[in-house]
């Protein structure tokens, strides 16, 4: 047996040898960790699907949103010309990492070539009649007639499109082919040399499967003018589960968190937790107002189709319960409008007369009485209907109690389909069912696979569904967000799921008004009384005949750790938005957020700011 | 010459022990030929559709209170959606009948090909579960051979001694052969990772590290994958133990060990007798663990953020990527029945009366 000691001895210590090169170790107070982004580290496309986190860092796009004000990046000015025409300034300091200067070819290749077709620009190549290059650094987009004063556009060019140089895009596009958007990943650990050119802060660093970092382009070219961010490197890291993730930000490895966090006064006792801080300062409800929980009802069957009906649900809802159940508390009951009043838009534009006379609050009594006026309770146990149509969007209804005068039609029970694993979800939908039930409608909570889920409420097979996905609601305009939700024909994405039916036409007529006063909106210049009264009607509409029951503001996970960093964004220091790190549809927020870190660890003094738990 | 190489054929299966090698071999490509089938065709069967999965997260990212209006909305948007959805069907081949895809999906495998994952940035398949083998066989192999060699050791010690201890180390080995291994895992992870802090509680190195051959970091691997291992080990030891305790128990009943006893043996020879007895039958058991280790490291895997099958799998399922999906299952049934069928091998090699057997038919 002694050779065999002796051979492995030598093994290892031959191992030993070849692996006494030396570490590579980048100092945890130099990088900035992040997590919470959905897609996996190894694609800088920002055409295709899944592009990586670190990707809203080497490109930039002309403008940033923060606290409601357009600030240049790239583009130095934008400016309505006439109502059908925009003039961008592009800065005469940008330039591409390979020296070149960004000019208007780049902007006008951005948006007439890599974007048409998109599915992240589709609306805005409808409306645009051509542009055009003044100068090298001076763009004009020319609208359609019938698309004067554009929001859609002027959104389009003012929000998170990343600019991209022509001159190599156009050798990408040639040599890798349709559908290079999606099949080239653009590491640039592989990719040419020359295709390695971006104009951001950041470049690419180094990345593995768990997480990617980038390193400070210290010959950005915005740096006399802007400042170097002082984060040498930023990364984000990927978790398997939520769990994990939140043990790393209590560890204080991650800096700025986009997860979920339940309970989060109970991170005092841990190791970051004198660091970690909220918008809020720690008070409740922590987190800002993000996309809308909401049920949804499937428009093609009586009587969900039926507005009465929303209302009585949505007067049966104990909101309160359900959040604190469900999400700690965080989440805020939604405003009829739907759209938050913390966004900038949302503060100027919500109709608090329309919120006074229709928000709907827990009152189960009110739910009933709302019943009463237009079912009755049958000795079932039921409630049916006092007289329904004889026929609705094509199909018969039946009379389901002959005996009785009038059509009369059951309410329920039925069943609401929700995704199974979305646990906050699945709680909601189990405690909608018992809301409702105290006013005597029966639902059954039904676990979907997601594949299964989207399968249903795309081909509208459901009666009932729990929605919480991103879509409008994470936009806090009235014509963004309105549009997102209305848009579509049953069948697909949205449209209050067949609130309206291209095959019925006027039917409801509320649904076809709504819809012809967003075109209108969508033309009507901002900060006008004519703006003000469109937004007005359609939040009167929507309030009055209630397509979808909202239920709260999904919080936004919006947290941070100062163990290493300081001067994040807070509702005492609203120098910028709270942006979670998958903020990706402003990157030019996210950029800024950066910009204004510094470096360093500060404690939330605990006797100023102590946690408040919300419940 | 055709008779030679039928003389040769003849003769190879002839041999009974090659006869038998060519049978298992035999089942398990059938085997792997109703696995693979499966696998292709039971993501098809579900709802849905990949590319619903890659267009659904479009606006998952806009923020929350940035202000600005929503691009992309309103006219049109219904065909380019369809025209988007029509290409990347015709990219990934799902605009072909089914059958077709089938056959293509063969030609793609015997190529090595398992298709893009569009989770990982359309990187191939092949190439992210080969990686991710590697964890899971470094994992999984280490734990089978040293749960293998301790378990039976412990297990034929404890029984033979016939001390107080003996029936202690039994029950104990049974516990931890019932305990779901993830279970022990989160408590490992909870107990030294978090509370003590002695261990890393996620992932297989330190983020600060960048991946290479120094030392530092291999140590710095080694202290991510302790606890994995250990959750793994101790569960493993447990099976083995029980099985080796119960069988020398029933071999020291038998008649040999008596009549050895009586010829006055030493104690140390008859347990050396009663092991290689009662080993055979854990030979046999090696198959079983084989299969449920891998299950139990899946689990295992994901507690730790060890980037193995299981932490791949399940990133599959949570993106739905299901070319990822079943690469990952393709690998893992692939590399159980690849184990299997050598412990088949090995067994027909251990067991002497078997071997006999062979050599009598022949």
């Amino acid at each position: 047996m002694k050779w065999c000691w002796r051979g492995m001895v030598f093994l290892v210590l031959l191992g030993l040898g070849v692996a006494a090169g030396a570490q590579v170790v980048i100092p945890r107070e130099d990088i900035l960790w992040s997590g919470g982004y959905w897609t996996q580290p190894g694609n800088w496309n920002p055409l295709g699907w899944g592009t990586a986190w670190g990707t809203f860092f080497m490109y930039e796009p002309l403008f940033a949103w923060v606290r409601g004000q357009i600030v240049g990046i790239i583009g130095e000015s934008i400016t309505w010309i006439d109502p059908w025409t925009i003039e961008i300034k592009i800065r005469k300091e940008a330039t591409w990492s390979d020296g070149t200067p960004i000019t208007a070819e780049d902007v006008i290749y951005t948006f007439d070539h890599l974007y048409p077709g998109h599915w992240k620009n589709l609306g805005y190549a409808a409306r645009v009649a051509y542009s055009e290059a003044v100068d090298a650094k001076t763009v004009r987009i020319h609208l359609k007639e019938e698309f004067p004063n554009s929001r859609v556009v002027w959104g389009t060019l003012t929000g998170g499109t990343l600019i991209l140089p022509k001159h190599v895009w156009e050798q990408i596009e040639a040599e890798v082919g349709f559908p290079y958007e999606w099949v080239f990943n653009n590491d640039w650990s592989q990719i040419k040399p020359e295709w390695r050119v971006a104009s951001g802060m950041y470049f690419p660093f180094d990345w593995t499967y768990e997480y990617e970092r980038l390193i400070r382009n210290d010959n950005w070219w915005g740096k006399d003018l802007f400042g170097l961010p002082e984060p040498k490197y930023i990364g984000h890291r990927y978790f398997a589960t939520n769990y994990a993730a939140n043990v790393a930000f209590e560890r204080g490895e991650i800096d700025w968190s986009g997860f979920y966090y339940p309970r989060i006064w109970e991170i005092a006792d841990k190791p970051a937790g004198k660091y970690v801080n909220t918008w809020t300062m720690r008070k409740p409800p922590y987190f800002p107002h993000s996309s809308v929980v909401e049920i949804v009802f499937n428009h093609n069957i009586y009587p969900l189709s039926e507005p009465w009906l929303r209302q009585a649900v949505a007067y049966a809802l104990n909101y309160r319960d359900i959040s604190v159940v469900s999400v700690s508390g965080y989440a805020e009951q939604a405003l009829v409008t739907r759209i938050s009043p913390q966004s900038t838009e949302g503060a100027r534009l919500t109709d608090w007369d329309v919120v006074d006379q229709y928000q709907p609050y827990y009152d189960p009594n009110k739910a009933i009485a709302i019943l009463q006026q237009h079912c009755f309770k049958h000795t079932d146990g039921f409630w049916y209907t006092k007289d329904a149509p004889e026929i609705w969007r094509g199909q018969p209804i039946e009379d389901q109690l002959p005996d009785v005068p009038g059509r009369n039609v059951r309410l329920g029970p039925w069943k609401m389909i929700v995704v199974y694993g979305w646990t906050d979800s699945m709680m909601q939908t189990v405690l909608f069912q018992r809301d409702l039930g105290e006013i005597g409608i029966k639902i059954e909570p039904v676990f979907l696979e997601m594949g299964t889920y989207t399968d249903r409420f795309m081909s509208m097979n459901f009666e009932l569904m729990h929605f919480c996905m991103g879509g409008g609601g994470y936009d806090g305009s009235f014509h963004g967000n309105y549009s997102w939700n209305y848009t579509g024909t049953p069948g697909q994405w949205q449209n209050f799921s067949g609130w309206y039916h291209p095959d019925f036409p006027g039917e409801p007529e509320s649904a076809w008004e709504f819809a012809a006063l967003l075109d209108q909106l969508d033309i009507t210049p901002e900060y006008t009384p004519e703006e003000k009264e469109i937004t007005s009607k359609l939040q009167l509409i929507l309030a009055r005949e209630m397509p979808t029951v909202l239920v709260f503001y999904n919080p936004y996970w919006y947290s941070f750790s100062q163990m290493y960093w300081h001067n994040w964004p807070t509702m005492e220091n609203p120098y910028c938005d709270p942006l979670a790190p998958w903020a990706t549809g402003n990157p030019g927020g996210m950029q800024f957020l950066i910009r204004h870190l510094k470096k360093g660890p500060e404690p939330i003094p605990e006797d100023k700011y102590p946690w408040i738990p919300t419940f | 010459m055709e008779k030679a190489a039928s003389a040769m054929r003849k003769g190879l299966l002839s041999h009974p022990f090659l006869r038998f090698l060519a049978g298992r071999l035999l089942f398990y490509l059938v085997a792997i030929w109703a696995g693979f089938t499966m696998t292709f065709f039971i993501p098809r069967l579900m709802p849905g559709n990949p590319i619903d999965m890659m267009l659904q997260p479009q606006q998952a990212t806009m923020p929350a209170l940035g202000g600005g209006t929503m691009p992309g909305l309103g006219v049109g948007r219904a065909e380019q959606f369809a025209k988007i959805r029509a290409e990347l069907e015709r990219f990934f081949g799902f605009d072909r009948p089914i059958h077709q895809q089938y056959l293509a999906f063969w030609r793609g495998l015997f190529r090595g090909d398992l298709g893009p994952s569009y989770t990982f940035a359309m990187r191939p398949v092949a190439e992210i579960v080969s990686r991710a083998l590697v964890f899971s066989l470094a994992l999984v192999l280490p734990v089978l051979l040293l749960s293998f060699m301790l378990g039976n050791w412990i297990g034929s010690v404890a029984a033979f001694s016939q001390r107080g201890t003996s029936n202690l180390v039994y029950y104990a080995s049974l516990v931890f052969a019932q305990m779901p291994f993830y279970w022990f895992a989160m408590i490992l992870s909870f107990v030294l990772a978090l509370k003590a802090g002695w261990f890393p509680f996620y992932g297989w190195h330190s983020a600060e590290l960048t991946p290479n051959w120094s030392f530092s970091f291999i140590l710095n691997v080694a202290w991510h994958y302790t606890l994995p291992f250990l959750a793994l080990l101790v569960g493993s030891v447990g099976i083995w133990t029980t099985g080796m305790f119960s069988m020398t128990i029933y071999e020291m009943r038998s008649d040999y060990i008596l009549y050895c006893q009586q010829l006055g043996f030493r104690p140390r020879k008859l347990r050396i007798y009663a092991k290689r007895n009662a080993m055979l039958p854990q030979y046999t058991g090696i198959n079983l663990i084989l299969g449920s280790l891998i299950g139990q490291t899946a689990l295992t895997e994901i507690v730790f953020g060890w980037p193995g099958l299981g932490t791949l799998g399940f990133r599959a399922v949570m993106n739905r990527d299901y070319p990822l999906l079943l690469g990952t299952f393709l690998v893992t049934v692939a590399v159980v029945l690849v184990g299997n069928f050598l412990m088949d091998l090995l067994y027909g090699i251990l067991d002497p009366r078997i071997r006999t057997g062979y050599v009598e038919a022949r």
